[in-house]
């Protein structure tokens, strides 16, 4: 879309402004996003304040009571920073920060690496046995899973990690 | 002393000075660095620095509140840590190799900001090196990791992957003829950011860029080094095509000329100036227009940086570092 404010070049700053409850929300391009003072380049722009009040809009206010059981935290004290308070927040407000995530990623699903070395989703037990593996045999990407347990209980991490993208291929049918 | 990664040229190091990335890494059972005090802090970063001192013997660790503030100035402007971590909060420690191309920020705006560098377009060693010591510590450490989420970080923006990889390109010609500009306005499109380097004064002056992918949910590690690799590899192409037709044009020829004049006679030099005459110099070097070696050019543009230049010139004040400045330069090209 183009910017709302010059109307000629492409719009890629989302500007969500909230003062009291009045909440204005805009589309600018970098040249108007960094006249209006959000320095976008070449100096960066505080995320943490614009995503405040992204994670302040559209979002489901929950019960005042509702707070985080580890750190103490409230949703809207999330808002209010754009900082989240720990771990267990995520888990505790989940409900209440999935769509803002949505809105900030496009997505909500992971398809990174698992702090085990493994891609994730993938557990080592869970094994989804290959359409060619004869019966009773395990499958290649089993055997892989194995050796990276290993590798890893090993500290070998060079091979663990090798092994992990070799998981990762089998899977993908590459 | 050895060459520091900077000091050395890597693969397409024309146009690419280097390749960084940054792990964000928290620990599930505490609470965020917005919630921490200092002892919280230095709670934190003695757990970790226990799991980082074994996957990494031969790092020094340091409280950031022992270092000197040109100490952590210089750092910064090696790119070693971010300008925020340079205010020394309490609490805050460094892991920092010798070779200066892995450091470690402990509670800066995560618990662990794990950071490795490597000279030129090197996305995929400096990956492997990264993922290496990332899944080494965490199999000593409690991360916070959430299957549908990836890594849980303190900014919502960065979960997921938690990765920044960015590569440092120099791109004279580009940013000459108004590409760079166009570029800033719509590499978002392609989930990348693309920002000036070397701090806002000189940045701008030395066209100097940084371009990091943006994107940390939906797709994988290998997937997103992998775009900012293609996007790389075409602006490399598209700054060595512009700069070949620069050079043609002998009025350019004459600003190489001329910004390799001044640094070989000039007596006082500032950061910004200086910066942008190594820039034009270093572009010279890399056409072959000028008897001088590219990876000192590019050495020189973190040596010239005020904190590093009064670390290594041990100078008093701003007259004397910029007369430091000049004869570094002139003494070197």
């Amino acid at each position: 879309m183009l910017c709302e404010q010059c109307g000629k070049r492409e719009a890629t700053t989302f500007l969500s402004q909230r003062i009291n409850d009045d909440v204005t929300e805009k589309h600018l391009c970098a040249q108007c996003a960094a006249e209006a003072g959000l320095n976008l380049i070449p100096g960066g722009i505080s995320l943490a304040d614009l995503f405040g009040s992204v994670l302040a809009t559209g979002t489901v206010p929950p019960p005042k009571s509702k707070t985080c059981p580890q750190c103490g935290a409230t949703m809207s004290a999330i808002s209010k920073v754009g900082k989240v308070g720990c771990a267990e927040c995520y888990r505790t407000f989940r409900e209440e920060l999935l769509p803002s995530l949505q809105r900030m990623h496009g997505t909500v699903r992971y398809m990174g690496k698992a702090p085990c070395g493994a891609p994730a989703g993938a557990t080592p037990l869970e094994a989804p046995t290959g359409l060619n593996a004869p019966l009773g045999a395990p499958s290649p990407a089993s055997e892989k899973r194995e050796a990276l347990k290993q590798a890893i209980a090993e500290e070998r991490y060079e091979d663990a990690a090798m092994l992990r993208d070799e998981i990762r291929k089998l899977e993908e049918g590459v | 002393m050895s060459a520091k990664w900077y000091e050395t040229q890597g693969p397409e190091g024309d146009v690419v000075l280097s390749t960084r990335i940054r792990l964000a890494r928290n620990l599930s059972d505490i609470p965020f660095g917005v919630n921490l005090d200092a002892a919280g802090r230095r709670q934190a970063v003695n757990r970790c620095s226990k799991a980082f001192a074994q996957v990494l013997p031969e790092a020094k660790i340091t409280e950031m509140e022992a270092y000197s503030a040109t100490d952590a100035h210089s750092l910064a402007e090696k790119r070693l840590i971010s300008p925020e971590f340079a205010d020394r909060e309490p609490g805050t420690a460094l892991v920092l190799m010798p070779d200066e191309t892995v450091s470690v920020m402990l509670c800066e705006e995560d618990h662990i900001r794990l950071q490795v560098m490597q000279p030129g377009l090197d996305l995929e060693n400096t990956w492997k090196i990264a993922d290496m010591i990332d899944t080494a510590v965490a199999a000593k450490l409690p991360y916070a990791f959430d299957e549908q989420l990836g890594y849980l970080t303190q900014c919502p923006t960065n979960v997921g992957l938690a990765m920044r990889a960015s590569v440092m390109l120099h791109l004279p010609a580009l940013s000459q003829n108004g590409a760079v500009k166009r570029l800033t306005e719509n590499i978002g499109k392609l989930g990348m950011t693309l920002r000036g380097a070397f701090g806002e004064g000189s940045a701008a002056q030395a066209s100097m860029v940084q371009l990091s992918n943006q994107m940390t949910l939906g797709l994988s590690e290998s997937d997103a080094l992998q775009n900012l690799q293609t996007v790389t590899l075409q602006l490399v192409e598209q700054e060595r095509r512009a700069q070949a037709e620069e050079c043609r044009n002998s009025l350019f020829t004459d600003q190489i000329w001329r910004a390799y004049g001044i640094l070989k006679y000039a007596r006082r030099l500032e950061t910004a100036e200086a910066a942008k005459l190594l820039s034009l110099v270093r572009m010279g070097a890399c056409r072959g227009v000028l008897p001088v070696k590219t990876e000192t050019v590019t050495a020189l543009l973190t040596r010239i940086q005020p904190a590093v230049l009064e670390l290594a010139e041990h100078t008093h004040d701003a007259r004397e570092r910029d007369e430091k400045r000049a004869e570094l330069i002139r003494t070197t090209i």
